[in-house]
C-alpha cells in the first residue's frame, strides 16, 4: 500500500474518535433490530443520535428508496393514558407545516407503543457543531438566523411554537441551507412545563428558554420562542452565552450596535418587552446585515444614513428623551455658566476696583482738607459683576462645581445601573440614565463657552465645535451605556446610537449656547451712573457761563492740568458723578456717568465754576491775594480762602 | 474480527490486514538494530508464516487484538530467526507483500529519535497506520464523490487543526458558503471517525470494545504528548 500523506500526529484523530465512544445517557434507545423489526418498510441503516427524549435512526423508505430519519420518542413517555392522543393529534399538525426552513414530516404514528415521526434526512449537521469547528463570521451567523426567523414565523403562524428552539435544532445542510428541527416536540413530550423543565435540565439546555417556561406559569406562547432566538443568536455571535450582565455582540464581533438592541430586546424577561413577531427579529436582523460590521462601516456609509423609524411612539419617545436632557443641561448650565463667568472676571474686576478705592481714598483725603484735586481722573469702571460678588467667590467654586457635575452623573449611572438590572425598572433605568449626561454635559459646555468668552484667541465658532464633539462622544457613550435599559418603544425606533447622539449634541449645542447668551446679556451691569439731564452732546462747545446757566453751579471742580472737569449730580454721597471738561472756558467733553469728582459745595462764598470778577463785582469789595503751592490764586475774604484756576473758582474753604 | 474465522475466508481477511499494518512489524524490527534488506526480508517471512500456519483463531488472541497479536509473533519470528538465521530461506525469496521499503526508511530518517522501548514504536507506528489508512479511504470516497478539492482544502480539520485561512477566506475561494462549507466540514471529520472507528473494529474480536483499543493507541504516545508533537515533517 503507497503512503497517500506524509506522516502525520495521529492523536487528535484518535482522540475525537475516543470522544465519540462515549454513548449518550438517559434511557436505552432501541437497537437497529429491534427497529428493523419493526419498521420492515423501512431499511435502518444507523443510529444517529439520542437525546433525552428521542432517539434518531438513519434510515432508507424502501418503496421510495430514499433516506428518512425515523424520530423515535422515549417509550415510557408513552405510558400515559392520553399521550398517544394528543401526539397524534400534534404530530398530524406538525406534518401539515410545509416550509423551506423547516423539516418535513413524512409520516407519524404509534407502534407497539412506540411514538414514532418519519422526518426530512438531512445531510448535514446542527449549529452546534458548526459552532464546534470555530464560530461563525458575522455575516454568517446573520445570514443564518434569518432562515431560522422565516422557519419559526412560519410555524407560529399556524399556531405551532417550537419551546425548545437552541443550537441543536437547527439543522444546515450541505448547501448551507437552515431547517427547524423538532417543532413542538418538546410539548408533545412535555405537556406539562414541568416536565419539560425536567427533561431539559437534564440535558442542559435551560439556557435557551425563557423565563416564563422556567417559571412554569403556564402562559408559554410563541413569545419563548424568540427569547431562545435570542440567546441562538448571541451564541452564534459571540461563541457565550448571555447569561448575568452579558456584554453587546457588537463588543465581542464585528456587527452593529443594531443587533445588540435585537438580542437585549428579544432577551427581555416580560414577553411583553420583546418582539411580538419573529419577522420583526428577522427584518431588524436583516437591516443589521445590510448596514454592516462596525468595523467596516465608515461614518458616511449608505446604511448609516438611514434612522430607521417603525413607529411614531418611538420617536415620541426620542424627542422626550432629547427634550428632557436639553431642560435639565441648559438649566444647569444656565447656572453653572454663571459661576464660570463671575471666576473668570472676578479677578480682573477685583483689581481694578482696588485701584479705584485706592484713588478715591486719595482724593477725599485731600478734599477734606480743602484741596483741589490736582491728579488724573480714575477710568470709569463697567461690569458685569456686581462688585460684592466679585470680591467674595472664588475661581475655586465653578472648579468645584465642575467636579462635582462629573461626580453627580457618575453616581447617576451606578443608580440607573442598578435600576435597570432590576427587570421592572429598566425605563427608570434609563431616565436616570438621561438625566446623568445633564451634569456632564452642562458643566463641559459652560467651561468651553467662558473659555471662548474669556479668551479672544477663541472664536464662538471654535467652541462650538468642541462643544459639539464632547457632547457627542459623552451622549454616544451613554447611548451604548444604557442599551440594556432603553424603553421599547426608543428599541423600536431603530435609531442608531450614533445618530441619536449626533441629534442630540447639536441640540443641546443651540440649548446651551443659547442660553449662555442670554445669561451674558442678563449680567449685571453696575456702577452706570446716570446721564446728565441735557445730552452732553449739546453742551459740547458751549462756555462756562452757558454751563452755569444750564446746569447750575458745579458741585465740585477737578483741575487737571489745562482742563477743569465740572462734577455734576454726586451719587448718594458717593464720589461719583457726571462731568464736563472744560478747556479755556468751553466744554470740549462730555463724560455721562464716567468722571469721578469731588462732592464739596460750600456756602457762603462764590460758586464754584463762577468767574471771581463776577462775584467781587457782586460784593464791591477787593480781598488780599496770595498763590498756592500749585499756582493758583488764593483769595481771602470774610474768613472764606478762595482758589482760583484760570480766573474760576475751583474750592471755597471757611477757615 | 473475520481473521479470526480461521477459514479461507479468514485467511484471506488476515492477509488483508497483514497488507495493511506491515509497516509497524518494519518499524520494530528496524528499531531492534536490524538492518533494512534484513528488516525487510524478516518481515515478509513472518507474514508468510502466518499465513501458511492459519493459527490465529488458535494462538492466543492476546485478549483479542490483532495489534497484540501480530507484535507477539514478530517478536518470536525475531528470536527465531536469531536463533536459526535462515530468514533468507524462509521467507527471503518469497515475495507475498508489495511493500515500500525505502518510503518507510525515509519516514524513520525523518521521525525524532524516541528514547524508548520498540514495542513502543511499533505501537506508535500502529496507531498511525490506522489513521493514515482511514483517512486514505475516505479520500477515495471523496475523489469518487468528485470533491477532491474540498478534501484538500479542509483536510486540516481531520488533524484537529484550526483552518489556515478563515472559514469566510475559504468558503469564497470554494465558491460556498461558510455555513455549507462548514457543514461540509464537520460530515467529513464524522466520516473520518466512523472510518477510524471501522478500521480499529477491523483488528478487534466481537467482545472488545473499539474505545478500549483507542485509549491504548494513545497510550503509546505516553504523557509526554507535548514532546512529541513535532512529530512529521
Amino acid at each position: 500500500m503507497t503512503q497517500p500523506r506524509p506522516p502525520l500526529d495521529p492523536r487528535p484523530a484518535l482522540h475525537d474518535a475516543l470522544q465519540h465512544q462515549a454513548t449518550a445517557p438517559g434511557w436505552d434507545a432501541p437497537g437497529l433490530a429491534e427497529i428493523a423489526a419493526r419498521f420492515p418498510e423501512l431499511l435502518v441503516e444507523a443510529r444517529i443520535g439520542q437525546g433525552g427524549m428521542a432517539a434518531v435512526y438513519r434510515v432508507v423508505q424502501r418503496k421510495l428508496d430514499r433516506h428518512a430519519a425515523l424520530k423515535v420518542l422515549r417509550p415510557d413517555l408513552a405510558r400515559e393514558p392520553e399521550f398517544v392522543g394528543r401526539f397524534l393529534r400534534e404530530a398530524k399538525a406538525l406534518a401539515q407545516l410545509g416550509h423551506p426552513h423547516v423539516l418535513g414530516v413524512y409520516d407519524f404514528g404509534e407502534r407497539d407503543g412506540l411514538c414514532y415521526l418519519l422526518v426530512e434526512y438531512v445531510d448535514g449537521a446542527n449549529l452546534r457543531e458548526l459552532m464546534a469547528l470555530g464560530r461563525l463570521s458575522p455575516e454568517e451567523a446573520l445570514r443564518l438566523v434569518p432562515q431560522i426567523c422565516a422557519g419559526l414565523q412560519f410555524a407560529h403562524d399556524r399556531g405551532i411554537v417550537h419551546r425548545d428552539i437552541k443550537p441543536e435544532n437547527v439543522l444546515v445542510d450541505r448547501q448551507g441551507h437552515v431547517k427547524l428541527a423538532d417543532f413542538g416536540l418538546a410539548k408533545l413530550a412535555g405537556g406539562e412545563a414541568e416536565h419539560l423543565t425536567r427533561a431539559s435540565m437534564v440535558f442542559g439546555t435551560p439556557h435557551y428558554m425563557a423565563p416564563e417556561q422556567w417559571r412554569g406559569s403556564g402562559n408559554v406562547d410563541h413569545r419563548a420562542d424568540i427569547y431562545s432566538l435570542g440567546v441562538v443568536l448571541y451564541e452564534l455571535l459571540t461563541g457565550r452565552l448571555p447569561v448575568g450582565t452579558y456584554e453587546p455582540p457588537s463588543k465581542c464581533a464585528a456587527v452593529s450596535d443594531g443587533i445588540d438592541r435585537v438580542v437585549h430586546r428579544s432577551l427581555e424577561q416580560e414577553p411583553e418587552r420583546r418582539y411580538q413577531q419573529v419577522r420583526d427579529v428577522q427584518r431588524e436582523v436583516e437591516r443589521a446585515a445590510a448596514a454592516g460590521g462596525v468595523s467596516r462601516a465608515a461614518p458616511a456609509a449608505p446604511g448609516e444614513k438611514v434612522v430607521p423609524c417603525s413607529t411614531r411612539r418611538g420617536w415620541v419617545a426620542v424627542v422626550a428623551a432629547v427634550l428632557l436632557l436639553m431642560t435639565v443641561a441648559t438649566g444647569i448650565a444656565f447656572f453653572l455658566h454663571k459661576q464660570a463667568w463671575i471666576a473668570m472676571r472676578g479677578h480682573s474686576v477685583r483689581r481694578e476696583v482696588a485701584q479705584h478705592e485706592a484713588m478715591l481714598d486719595a482724593m477725599r483725603a485731600q478734599v477734606d482738607e480743602g484741596q483741589a484735586w490736582t491728579g488724573g481722573l480714575p477710568a470709569a469702571i463697567e461690569t458685569e459683576l456686581p462688585v460684592a460678588i466679585a470680591r467674595s467667590w472664588s475661581v475655586l467654586l465653578p472648579l468645584a462645581a465642575g467636579v462635582g457635575a462629573a461626580m453627580i452623573a457618575l453616581v447617576l449611572l451606578l443608580v440607573a445601573g442598578r435600576t435597570a438590572r432590576a427587570a421592572a425598572s429598566r425605563p427608570l433605568g434609563f431616565v436616570v440614565g438621561v438625566l446623568a449626561a445633564a451634569p456632564l454635559v452642562g458643566a463641559i459646555d459652560v467651561w468651553m463657552f467662558a473659555l471662548a468668552d474669556h479668551d479672544p484667541g477663541m472664536t464662538n465658532v471654535v467652541a462650538g465645535t468642541v462643544v459639539l464633539v464632547t457632547n457627542w462622544v459623552v451622549l454616544h457613550w451613554l447611548w451604548q451605556r444604557t442599551a440594556g435599559w432603553q424603553p421599547a418603544a426608543l428599541v423600536r425606533t431603530g435609531a442608531t446610537p450614533r445618530v441619536v447622539a449626533g441629534v442630540a449634541a447639536l441640540v443641546l449645542l443651540v440649548a446651551v449656547g443659547l442660553a449662555v447668551r442670554i445669561d451674558v446679556d442678563s449680567g449685571v451691569k453696575v456702577w452706570r451712573g446716570p446721564s446728565l439731564p441735557v445730552g452732553g452732546a449739546e453742551l459740547l462747545g458751549a462756555t462756562r457761563a452757558t454751563v452755569v446757566e444750564r446746569l447750575g453751579p458745579p458741585v465740585a471742580i477737578v483741575v487737571d492740568g489745562e482742563r477743569l472737569h465740572f462734577g455734576y449730580r454726586a451719587l448718594d454721597g458717593a464720589w461719583l458723578a457726571d462731568a464736563l471738561v472744560l478747556h479755556q472756558g468751553r466744554v470740549v467733553q462730555s463724560s455721562p456717568h464716567a468722571s469721578l469728582l469731588v462732592p464739596r459745595a460750600r456756602g457762603d462764598g462764590p460758586a464754584l465754576g463762577d468767574s471771581l470778577a463776577a462775584w467781587i463785582a457782586d460784593r464791591g469789595a477787593p480781598m488780599p491775594r496770595g498763590a498756592d503751592e500749585t499756582g493758583n490764586t488764593v483769595w481771602w475774604a470774610d474768613g472764606v480762602r478762595i482758589r482760583l484756576h484760570d480766573d474760576i473758582v475751583v474750592a471755597i474753604e471757611r477757615k | 474480527m473475520r481473521a479470526a474465522d480461521g477459514d479461507a475466508g479468514g485467511r484471506q481477511a488476515l492477509g488483508e490486514l497483514c497488507e495493511r499494518y506491515w509497516q509497524p512489524v518494519y518499524r520494530l524490527y528496524r528499531r531492534r538494530g536490524v538492518d533494512a534488506e534484513r528488516a525487510a526480508d524478516l518481515t515478509q517471512g513472518l507474514f508468510a508464516h502466518l499465513l501458511e500456519r492459519g493459527d490465529f483463531a488458535r494462538a492466543d488472541p492476546s485478549r483479542g487484538r490483532f495489534r497484540a497479536y501480530l507484535r507477539t509473533c514478530a517478536e518470536h519470528w525475531l528470536a527465531r530467526q536469531h536463533e536459526h538465521d535462515h530468514a533468507h530461506k524462509r521467507g527471503g525469496g518469497a515475495r507475498l507483500l508489495s511493500f515500500d521499503a525505502a518510503g518507510e526508511e525515509t519516514r524513520l530518517r525523518l521521525e525524532p529519535s524516541y528514547p524508548d522501548e520498540p514495542a513502543a514504536a511499533f505501537e506508535r507506528r500502529w496507531a498511525e497506520a490506522v489513521v493514515e489508512r482511514a483517512r486514505w479511504r475516505l479520500e477515495q470516497e471523496e475523489r469518487t464523490a468528485r470533491r477532491e478539492r474540498q478534501f484538500t482544502a479542509l483536510a486540516f480539520v481531520l488533524d484537529g487543526q484550526p483552518p489556515p485561512r478563515s472559514w469566510a477566506d475559504l468558503a469564497r475561494e470554494l465558491e460556498t458558503t461558510e455555513g455549507a462549507l462548514k457543514v461540509a466540514a464537520h460530515r467529513l471529520k464524522a466520516r473520518f471517525r466512523d472510518a477510524l472507528c471501522a478500521e480499529v473494529r477491523d483488528t478487534l474480536a466481537d467482545d472488545v470494545a473499539p474505545g478500549d483499543e483507542l485509549r491504548e493507541l494513545l497510550a503509546a504516545f505516553g504523557g509526554s504528548a507535548a514532546a512529541e508533537s513535532g512529530e512529521g515533517p
